[in-house]
């Protein structure tokens, strides 16, 4: 009776490890397609996706390499299927970095194409979303482009302040808020090189302006993300640059029935180079220069294209329901809006 | 040596913390709206409440004999109608653990790796926790103090890593839902208070201060789950709208230097969890087994228990029908009141009648 | 239906042996030679030394190479032939011999030829005497032990560098040295029915549970070996019944102190005639983890080596099975750098990570087996095949991957941290890499938990085998977390014995 036992248990631990289909649907990683980026672009009805994959046998340890696969489909999905099926490879998204959209398609529709990295399950939330100033396929064929050189141009936001980014998950729920207009940031090819242009902001799916430098810092001074961004600040004919720190800002909003008025504040640290010896801008010419960009800035997006990148609308919905519920005309709203913008920096 | 079992209050209200957690974690679009998860903050405090008092009847059984389970008082009350009670109790836990390994399986094959059999993962699932019932209460009570703590490092570190992602302006007015939607959440979290008719099974095991316990597990599990609404909604706004399941997405997003990605570690802890509550709950089903069949049973019935769980929930998955009724809230709702609140009551008062009864009895005599 | 498929691995231990009825010593010295002489059989180490004197013809047994034979002459015989005696006879003769001839120290009285045989094997010297049933054993021991040395098994920075040895009465005699205190006993009891072993139940009187000290003697007597050669027979009896962990509920030491310490916590340690390596139970998981050198360190030092240990044995037991799941259905885990060496080297190597990592780890055991029982002018020699094949070779040749070898190499240092655990790592690590390679991060942690309710559900002597961690206690935490200075530590509560009042 106990051998029979101990013959049925490895009985049956052996054929249960032999019919596991775990043992047999796992793949070595070598056997994947590491996608790194993912460009889409729109032309024709029909999508075309350039693949940034990693290659692991023309590069080695110290230098990766990797290689583009391109293909169209009728959506992003048949042309992802279309682009790894050249290499015959399951594909594996979760070292994706990010999706870069074509000029074409961020002016026609910039959110349907990023419903499949949205459900699908290995795709990640946190993928930078950046749109570009030609086709997809233009700017991650550029010579000198690499899957982790472009990535990295997200950190431009922290590091100058030149542009704003967003991850995939803040952009689709920006998309998603009737009053929130996504913003993320634009690239451009010079001299064979991937570099940062500005900021694009979106309104009901298409792209709606493109924001320069200063612009996109006047944005991020207003909703307080300006640390460590650097301006340049004129004075009796003579340049001289600041860096930012510890930027908070506020922002105080109040309705009546046609017009928006809101009062930005903003406080932080300057430090100044240049000119510092015998003279130099003081506090003074630093908040008008921060000023002067904020307004520049909502003048810009807010007023004349209508598009909320300050994020009113979320701070009515938070702090004056009832009213943001009954807005019917957003557009007119932005359209007749009224900012203040008080600053107070201290300088270094 | 003589084996008595003995858990120690906190060990117990750790189990059924850690149950109860682990629902909330499988929050999901096969259960409810997830975009009106922010609503939920509205109705935790109700709930609290609602729980509390829920926990009474069984509480006072307790009190009346600390020796005795509640199927034990079923048949004390109700003589031989008592099995009634158990079969009540074991369909409950069947239950339970029946909705609990099926949104495990959904969750895996529609989530993560489509190409793992569900069956072989639920399998795997079962046995282990098939051999932790077999171990006893005990084994599995100590063993959930140290998930417990692997489950802590966990949230700590989660929320220390979303907090810089926290928009504050995805946060809406709470209290601006109408009373019938406030009511409606209630519902939806006390009918997952699958804990109380557990601690009628299990206070008779335990030693130490059981109000206490019960005070501090409803407030702790209440807390807990208030700030994975407030890091969830604050993260992923309306994003959470797009998602089956927010709690894997925002696990996903959580991350901090060369640490990112790590969905699949938050994933082995919350299975951790789960093994905990699916372990406990098989033992709780073969006690009633147990209680029903006599010492016949008690060697096999944990086996049984682990292939019925096994094969309903397999049969379950693939059926839409028993889907919608297994995930059908109402349902929930009314089976956790009855076993945890009115057969208790109910077995109260019919214990008060009797008494009466009895006393008048003697009385005249 | 568990139950019975496990028992089929464990055979019954629960009935108490047996023991034969004793045969008492004959009047006659001619036919308890005789006797003794028929028993042996002829055996060419057991001599008999005939001493005649005016009263009476004596006999002195002994076993060749187990005497003094210098003591022996001195102590015993010389004083026997050399002394004018009384007109006594028979038991009346042996007395005087006992009190006023014979110079050794130890001198016991013996009746049966059980006893006899005991204790001339055990190296003392039996004299009978004629027409006295009851003989005489001298304590006159003189055969070649190890001397006390540090044990290689248990080293340490500071401290004691003596360990037990092989005869016990010196093992009993360290122990002793240590803790000077009438209250600390030390009991005999004699097992296996062909070797006759004598072991020794040491213990402090006063704080031991008794419970535990009458379940022990229990089960010590349900010992059903005829051959008891070292304390490791013993461990399986002295474990709870149907026990199928790969962690042992029974501790050992090699060192004094450090069983001196336990005996000071209410444990009980077994010393095994024969055996440098004494038992201690109950034993506790956390224990694993502590050594002498921890008490003996600054605390904030002895508590980082303790973390340091816990995280040895996490990453021993785990980092080839998560390397394996991560690699093979996680790779998202891995950054981006780190990714890019794991697909190379694999795609480099013929094998799949998981078999690529098992072949390792046997290749490892067969080395690390190699290496113990080698002599020792060879041990270079396999140290350095073992570098250059495995190490730079085999790497090179494309057999197996860097990062595969970087993985084992740190996990095989690991478990040298803790090397009282590593027979159960040595295995666990083998299924984890088997449950990682089939399921990935779901293997992993289910056979996680089922190794975590299998070690909650251990009791050693009805002590929970994870005390003071699940049940916690949080006295108990001032030697587990960390380890609390003296000051703190004095204040004694033990987890297994009696308490204490402070």
């Amino acid at each position: 009776m106990k051998r029979t036992f101990k013959l049925m248990a490895v009985f049956i631990c052996v054929v249960s490890m032999l019919s596991f289909t775990g043992c047999k649907s796992n793949k070595q990683l070598n056997e994947r397609l590491i996608i790194q980026g993912v460009g889409i672009d729109y032309t024709d009805n029909q999508y075309n996706v350039t693949l940034m994959c990693m290659d692991t046998v023309q590069g080695d340890e110290q230098a990766p390499a990797h290689t583009i696969l391109s293909a169209t489909g009728d959506t992003v999905l048949d042309g992802v299927t279309n682009a790894i099926s050249k290499k015959g490879q399951e594909p594996l998204y979760s070292h994706n970095l990010f999706i870069l959209l074509g000029d074409a398609i961020a002016k026609n529709d910039a959110i349907t194409p990023l419903n499949f990295f949205v459900e699908y399950y290995e795709t990640r939330p946190t993928v930078y979303v950046f749109v570009g100033d030609t086709s997809a396929n233009a700017i991650l064929t550029a010579k000198t482009a690499t899957p982790q050189g472009i990535a990295n141009l997200a950190q431009t936001q922290y590091t100058s302040g030149r542009t704003i980014t967003a991850q995939l998950y803040k952009f689709i729920e920006d998309s998603m808020s009737k009053t929130q207009s996504p913003v993320t940031t634009q690239l451009t090819v010079k001299n064979d090189e991937v570099q940062v242009s500005g900021t694009v902001v979106f309104k009901d799916k298409r792209l709606a302006v493109t924001l320069d430098n200063e612009e996109s810092l006047g944005v991020l001074l207003a909703t307080g993300k300006g640390n460590l961004s650097t301006a340049v600040v004129e004075l009796e004919g003579q340049s001289q640059s600041f860096t930012l720190s510890n930027v908070k800002s506020s922002i105080e909003v109040s309705s009546t029935d046609d017009q928006l008025i809101y009062t930005v504040n903003v406080t932080g640290k300057a430090d100044l180079y240049e000119g510092r010896i015998g003279g130099g801008a003081g506090k003074g010419e630093v908040d008008n220069k921060i000023r002067w960009l904020i307004q520049k800035a909502v003048t810009r997006t807010v007023n004349q294209y209508k598009t909320d990148v300050l994020s009113m609308g979320k701070l009515l919905r938070q702090k004056n329901y009832e009213f943001y519920n009954n807005i019917t005309d957003w557009d007119k709203l932005l359209k007749n809006s009224r900012a203040n913008v008080v600053v107070d920096i201290s300088v270094e | 040596m003589k084996k008595t079992i003995s858990v120690s209050v906190s060990q117990l209200f750790i189990m059924l913390f850690l149950s109860r957690i682990i629902a909330y974690v499988t929050f999901s679009t096969y259960i409810a709206d997830v975009s009106q998860m922010w609503g939920n903050m509205a109705s935790l405090p109700l709930s609290l409440i609602i729980t509390l008092l829920m926990t009474v009847p069984v509480y006072m059984l307790y009190k009346q004999d600390k020796k005795r389970t509640i199927t034990d008082n079923g048949y004390e009350v109700l003589g031989r109608l008592g099995f009634v009670v158990a079969v009540v109790y074991g369909l409950y836990f069947l239950w339970v653990l029946v909705y609990t390994l099926t949104l495990f399986n959904l969750f895996v094959t529609n989530l993560l790796n489509p190409t793992i059999s569900a069956f072989v993962l639920s399998l795997a699932v079962v046995i282990a926790a098939v051999y932790g019932a077999y171990k006893g209460i005990e084994a599995i009570s100590r063993a959930s103090t140290i998930v417990l703590v692997i489950v802590l490092v966990a949230v700590i570190f989660m929320v220390c890593t979303l907090l810089p992602r926290v928009d504050s302006l995805n946060y809406t007015p709470v209290f601006l839902r109408s009373g019938g939607d406030i009511w409606q959440s209630t519902l939806f979290m006390i009918g997952r208070n699958s804990a109380i008719p557990a601690m009628g099974m299990l206070l008779p095991f335990v030693n130490g201060r059981v109000k206490k316990g019960i005070c501090l597990w409803a407030f702790f599990s209440y807390l807990c789950i208030g700030l994975l609404i407030l890091l969830i909604v604050g993260v992923l706004g309306d994003y959470i709208s797009t998602q089956v399941f927010p709690m894997y997405t925002v696990t996903s997003i959580a991350g901090v230097g060369v640490l990112e990605r790590l969905d699949g570690v938050f994933l082995g802890v919350w299975t951790a969890g789960m093994f905990i509550k699916i372990s406990l709950f098989i033992y709780l089903l073969s006690m009633c087994v147990k209680r029903i069949f006599g010492d016949l049973a008690s060697r096999v019935s944990i086996l049984l228990c682990g292939a019925l769980v096994l094969g309903v929930s397999t049969l379950t998955s693939v059926q839409d029908s028993w889907l919608g009724i297994l995930f059908n809230s109402n349902v929930t709702v009314w089976l956790t009141l009855i076993t945890g609140v009115l057969l208790p009551l109910l077995l109260l008062c019919i214990r008060l009648i009797k008494k009466k009864v009895g006393a008048r009895h003697e009385k005249d005599i | 239906m568990i139950e019975k498929f496990m028992n089929a691995f464990v055979p019954d231990k629960k009935k108490p042996v047996e023991k034969l009825p004793e045969r008492k010593l004959e009047k006659s010295l001619d036919k308890n030679i005789e006797y003794m002489k028929l028993l042996f059989d002829g055996s060419a180490d057991f001599t008999v030394k005939y001493v005649n004197t005016a009263n009476a013809r004596c006999a002195v047994l002994t076993m060749e190479g187990m005497v003094n034979k210098e003591t022996l002459a001195v102590s015993v015989i010389n004083p026997i032939v050399q002394s004018v005696y009384p007109i006594i006879y028979g038991s009346e003769f042996l007395r005087y011999l006992e009190k006023n001839v014979l110079s050794a120290s130890e001198q016991v009285e013996i009746e049966t030829v059980d006893k006899v045989l005991t204790l001339i094997m055990s190296g003392f010297a039996v004299l009978l005497v004629d027409k006295c049933s009851v003989g005489l054993a001298v304590g006159v021991q003189g055969f070649s032990f190890r001397s006390v040395s540090e044990p290689e098994t248990e080293v340490v920075q500071k401290g004691s560098r003596e360990g037990f040895v092989e005869p016990l009465r010196i093992n009993m005699s360290l122990l002793r040295r240590r803790i000077k205190n009438p209250r600390m006993k030390f009991e005999t009891l004699t097992i296996g029915t062909v070797s006759k072993t004598d072991i020794c139940l040491c213990y402090l009187n006063d704080i031991v549970s008794q419970d535990i000290l009458q379940e022990l003697k229990k089960r010590l007597s349900c010992v059903d070996i005829d051959t008891v050669l070292a304390s490791g027979y013993l461990v399986p009896y002295l474990q709870e019944e149907n026990d199928h962990s790969l962690f042992s509920t029974v501790g050992s030491s090699e060192r004094p102190d450090t069983v001196c310490g336990k005996i000071n916590e209410g444990r009980i340690a077994i010393l095994m005639d024969g055996t440098p390596l004494a038992l201690i139970v109950p034993y506790l998981f956390v224990e694993s983890f502590q050594t002498m050198e921890d008490y003996s360190n600054r605390p904030y030092f002895a508590t980082f080596t303790r973390w340091l240990k816990y995280l040895a044995f996490v990453v021993s037991m785990l980092a080839p099975g998560i390397y394996v799941a991560v690699a093979t259905f996680n790779p998202e885990l891995f950054p981006v750098q780190i990714l890019t060496r794991v697909v190379t080297s694999i795609g480099d190597t013929p094998f799949s990570i998981t078999t690529e990592v098992l072949l390792i780890h046997f290749v490892y055991e067969i080395m690390r087996e190699a290496g113990l029982r080698l002599p020792r002018p060879l041990g270079h020699a396999v140290s350095i095949i073992g570098g250059l094949v495995i190490g730079e070779t085999a790497v090179n040749a494309g057999l197996i991957g860097a990062p595969t070898l970087m993985v084992v190499a740190l996990t095989a240092i690991s478990s040298y941290v803790i090397p009282n655990l590593y027979p159960p790592i040595a295995i666990l690590r083998l299924l984890f890499i088997v449950a990682g390679g089939f399921f990935g991060i779901w293997g992993i942690v289910l056979l996680f938990c089922v190794v975590l309710v299998n070690v909650c559900s251990k009791k050693s002597f009805n002590v929970p085998f994870m005390s003071p961690i699940a049940p916690f206690s949080m006295f108990g935490m001032r030697d587990v977390l960390i380890r609390a200075g003296w000051r703190t530590l004095a204040k004694k509560r033990n987890l297994v014995g009696k308490q204490k009042s402070d």
